[in-house]
């Protein structure tokens, strides 16, 4: 069975006089303004401000580079289409549809309104887990006081005997979280996870004693030492955090761990 | 009519329709809680931040194609037999590293410049995973093991099948305007490499706002179901053969997360999941999600659309299922 190659018609005359309207004209521009913007965007705000860590992993710097180059050059083509077209030089095919122009702006008008918040606990309702797969990452040759909250979870998990928990000292660095139905002495300092970029997000939390646990506002990111101490987490029975020292921080630069 | 009014037509209608059903979503997200619209938003830039570039670098390739292969070269590069072309469809993602977002355009640019349907079709399920980068993410999530041979194998089938199901349709009945595209080719057979790259920019320009527009409402409709559905509710479902397989295809559907670092994602679900599952989700997810069906929607007719959606779904899971009742696959 052999395959026929499709044969097509030639080609489209376009409109002879779809460029001779100035709707052609101050499209193109649209379009170079639209495409410098996301230029901007990407190189100045995601790139060089560092806000690419909000939304996708660290190790996926590259993509931004990669993005912010090629929007650049295209910005700088079209910006060029643009004054070709002003000078009258014929410029081929003006396309951008004034709807897709305006559906591309959409992400220019939704970083401007929405301010540069990393996810919290907002996004950890509903996929907050306590305990973990062990994981192949090692965990053993650092010392347990530099553990986060991912590395305790997967110590936990993979130590059959809880009680040699028992007492050891741990710092830790998180976000606060709780359900009503938690007792007022208890709290989840959790971290957002995530692989590749915040939409495959998850949580993990410690839960944490602290007789003011109730009145903590949630998100609100907390340097904690403390030491273990066993106790119960709803019917769970499982290491839980006497809080010793105790600071209000700052979001820090890179707010989430990466499994 | 339309040269009075040229915004006036029915798909800027349709277009229209939709934007002010997102104001007024957004109008109530804002309404009903800031944190939730933060959240809408936040989910949004980064799924279309993560997914941008690779549209950009399929928006490039596209733009090469469309300024340095003439129409002629893919004739004679293209075997004439059916299968070894389709097989040859499936393969062709190793030299075009693209992953879901950036196959569409290079696909649409081949089929007008001539390509054979089962050949391009097969080249777009498959391109997601058989890429360099997708076989490195997943080779570093699961090791070599049956997961990772597991994914190429059922892809390459998978997509060959479907390829060779579209052989006997006609281009104009499967393509929007035909496949006959604007072909742009006013430049010599062989362009100098100057005017040559000029004119690749101008085309991607061109195909990145084509398809961005899909793009940003596919991100638009992930994150949406990302702030307001619970995906717990899927992951409950958990070791079952069957309803596992189908909840992870949906998942993956859903999540729109691009084929190149889904892998590590899946592992995330690996001790909770059957493997077949997390097959399912490894093939059917870059094969089709909320954003390649959008973009999929610029360049098939509606009708194809539902078949190029069901098809692969439907061998996926029958695959996967199968896998989870007759054999025990180490996770």
């Amino acid at each position: 069975m052999t395959l026929p190659l499709q044969h097509t018609p030639p080609h489209h005359a376009h409109h002879p006089d779809a460029q001779l309207d100035g709707t052609a004209l101050w499209r193109r521009w649209l379009q170079a303004g639209i495409t410098a913007g996301l230029a901007a965007y990407f190189s100045l705000d995601l790139l060089l401000g560092g806000g690419f860590r909000k939304y996708i992993n660290i190790e996926l710097e590259w993509l931004i580079v990669l993005a912010a180059g090629s929007l650049i050059l295209l910005a700088i083509v079209a910006v060029g289409e643009g004054s070709r077209l002003l000078r009258g030089e014929e410029s081929g095919h003006s396309h951008g549809s004034l709807v897709s122009l305006v559906i591309l702006a959409l992400p220019l008008l939704l970083a401007a309104l929405s301010p540069e918040v990393p996810l919290g606990a907002d996004a950890a309702r509903g996929r907050l887990s306590t305990s973990v797969q062990p994981g192949s990452f090692s965990t053993l040759q650092r010392d347990p006081r530099d553990y986060h909250i991912l590395d305790w979870l997967r110590a936990f998990a993979r130590e059959a005997d809880l009680e040699r928990f028992e007492g050891q000292e741990a710092n830790l660095l998180g976000f606060v979280y709780r359900e009503v139905d938690y007792p007022d002495d208890l709290f989840l300092l959790a971290r957002i996870t995530l692989s590749c970029c915040v939409a495959d997000a998850s949580a993990v939390g410690l839960p944490i004693h602290h007789p003011q646990a109730a009145e903590l506002p949630a998100d609100q990111w907390l340097q904690l030492r403390g030491r273990f101490q066993l106790g119960a987490f709803g019917d769970e029975r499982m290491p839980i955090l006497q809080v010793e020292e105790m600071t209000w921080v700052e979001p820090p630069e890179q707010p989430y761990l990466y499994p | 009519m339309a040269r009075v009014l040229p915004f006036l037509d029915r798909k800027l209608i349709s277009w229209a329709c939709w934007l002010i059903l997102l104001a007024l979503l957004i109008a109530l997200f804002r309404n009903i809680a800031a944190s939730s619209f933060l959240l809408f938003s936040t989910y949004f830039l980064g799924i279309f931040i993560e997914a941008a570039p690779f549209l950009l670098l399929g928006a490039f390739i596209s733009g090469l194609l469309e300024a340095f292969v003439h129409r002629d070269d893919l004739a004679r590069l293209i075997p004439t037999r059916l299968l070894p072309a389709t097989v040859m469809g499936a393969l062709l993602g190793f030299i075009f590293p693209v992953c879901e977002c950036g196959v569409v355009p290079v696909v649409r640019r081949l089929f007008r410049k001539g390509m054979p349907l089962s050949v391009g079709v097969a080249l777009l399920l498959a391109a997601p995973v058989m890429n360099p980068v997708v076989f490195a993410s997943t080779y570093i999530a699961f090791g070599w093991g049956p997961l990772l041979w597991g994914r190429f194998a059922i892809t390459f089938v998978v997509a060959v099948t479907v390829g060779l199901v579209f052989s006997r349709a006609q281009p104009a009945e499967v393509l929007l305007h035909g496949g006959v595209g604007e072909e742009l080719s006013l430049v010599a057979r062989r362009p100098p490499w100057r005017s040559g790259l000029t004119s690749a920019a101008r085309v991607a320009i061109d195909d990145f706002f084509d398809m961005g527009r899909f793009l940003v409402v596919g991100a638009l409709l992930a994150a949406a179901l990302q702030t307001f559905a619970d995906s717990r509710l899927l992951l409950e479902i958990g070791q079952a053969p069957v309803r596992s397989v189908f909840a992870m295809q949906l998942l993956g559907y859903v999540l729109s997360v691009c084929s190149t670092v889904d892998a590590f994602l899946a592992l995330s679900f690996a001790g909770s999941f059957s493997s077949g599952a997390l097959l399912a989700f490894l093939t059917y997810g870059p094969m089709i999600d909320i954003k390649s069906t959008l973009m999929f929607s610029a360049v098939f007719r509606r009708p194809v659309l539902v078949v190029l959606i069901i098809l692969p779904l439907l061998m996926t899971a029958l695959i996967s299922i199968w896998l989870n009742l007759n054999l025990a696959l180490g996770g």
